[in-house]
């Protein structure tokens, strides 16, 4: 599925737009707040959906190589040093207000 | 110019399938050169100079009536009748290939009939290509080339890599959450300049980030040394305590110690090791409240690995 679709359907925030935003092609979802069982998830190239606001969200989603990254239920806690981190991994940056099980949702009927 | 054999106990499974799924139409040079019966020898010698040819189609409208070859030139050159028309000198007797032929039919005519190239018409009987033998030799191997490709990609051939031998050593202290992971960053980068499989990467990759957020999360600060030798890399993790009570608890799955403050960074799952043991081929702990040392091993080529398992 394309990056762009999840983005004009849950209405996010785009913090960080990757370079390889138009080819990306979204296999599946990652929805926790447990970066442990990001890193024990065999998939590639998946979106991380996660109410986390920390550095360690893009450094995880870094080393699975995740393709993008949605930060749920945000309050304007997403630091300029985290969107660095996007940037530095080239990762895409996203953020709603919406909380992981609504954003979740709205991208389960999309496929 | 010998042609790949298509007898199918001569030839690889994967070219012959190749083979017989190309049309003439495949193969062919499409952007033609080609000159009137009322063109002299000479100008066409230029034309085929200038486009590095050595057949030209002479043509009536949109009709192919003969061929002026480089053997008409040459022969031309010698009789001095190099500035004769090409209609005077030309070949009428044209073997004529169809652009929806089978690539195998086509490859046969070649040795029955001995000619370097041949015309491609279309079904309305319209000069529409020519096909000679290095056409057909250049789309084999751009089609062998893909399907190498495409079987490397689908089954990730383990590469014949060998590490040169290095000694990364990085301090890590105790809940520097910030920081947490930068070393693993760091491996996961240089790594990736070795050519190693997406999976190996990600393996040492995991691995690497468990053992060093174990370090930061759940000691009094430590160190990751990382390790390549030729054919394994070597991840150790040594903080200075209070170590872990009961190791085989620590190795199970959901099992954590972890306070609320580290789970709100997303740590303290209890999947850390088991995560770690997952991906390495070799993983030991050793633990005293003097500290723990975490030893992980994983082997750059399968055969090694398989040996070692």
């Amino acid at each position: 599925m394309e990056l762009s679709k999840i983005v004009e359907s849950i209405k996010c925030s785009m913090l960080y737009k990757s370079q390889k935003f138009e080819e990306v092609d979204i296999s599946g979802v990652v929805v926790t707040n447990m970066m442990s069982s990001v890193l024990a998830a065999d998939h590639d190239d998946f979106l991380l959906v996660t109410e986390l606001t920390s550095a360690q969200v893009l450094r995880t989603a870094d080393i699975v190589s995740a393709s993008a990254v949605l930060i749920a239920a945000n309050q304007d806690g997403i630091t300029p040093s985290i969107v660095a981190l996007a940037k530095e991994f080239d990762i895409t940056l996203l953020s709603t207000i919406l909380s992981a099980t609504e954003s979740r949702h709205i991208i389960d009927k999309l496929v | 110019m010998k042609f790949i054999p298509l007898a199918a106990g001569r030839t690889s499974l994967i070219v012959s399938e190749i083979i017989l799924k190309l049309k003439v139409r495949d193969v062919m040079q499409k952007d033609l050169v080609t000159a009137t019966e009322n063109v002299t020898l000479k100008t066409i010698q230029g034309m085929m100079k200038k486009s590095g040819i050595t057949g030209v189609p002479i043509v009536r409208g949109v009709s192919i009536i003969g061929i002026i070859s480089m053997d008409d030139i040459v022969n031309a050159l010698d009789n001095r009748s190099i500035d004769d028309f090409a209609g005077k000198h030309m070949s009428t007797r044209l073997v004529i290939l169809e652009d929806d032929m089978p690539l195998t039919l086509a490859i046969s005519y070649f040795d029955k009939f001995k000619f370097g190239r041949f015309p491609v018409l279309n079904k309305q009987e319209k000069l529409v290509g020519m096909v000679s033998q290095g056409d057909i030799l250049s789309k084999l191997l751009f089609e062998i080339t893909m399907e190498v490709r495409a079987l490397e990609e689908k089954y990730e051939m383990p590469h014949v890599i060998e590490l040169e031998k290095t000694r990364k050593t990085y301090e890590l202290e105790s809940h520097d959450f910030e920081n947490a992971g930068k070393a693993s960053t760091e491996i996961k980068k240089y790594m990736k300049k070795k050519g190693l499989s997406s999976q190996l990467l990600r393996r040492i990759a995991v691995a690497s980030y468990e053992l060093e957020i174990n370090v930061v999360v759940h000691s009094n600060g430590g160190s990751l040394i990382f390790n390549t030798e030729k054919d394994y890399v070597e991840i150790i993790a040594k903080d200075n305590g209070p170590g872990i009570e009961d190791i085989q608890n620590a190795m199970k799955e959901g099992f954590t110690t972890a306070t609320e403050k580290i789970r709100a960074y997303g740590f303290g799952a209890g999947m850390g090791l088991t995560n770690v043991k997952k991906v390495t081929d070799r993983f030991d702990l050793r633990s005293s409240p003097a500290g723990t040392i975490a030893h992980a091993i994983i082997y750059i080529t399968k055969g090694v690995q398989d040996e070692n398992k």
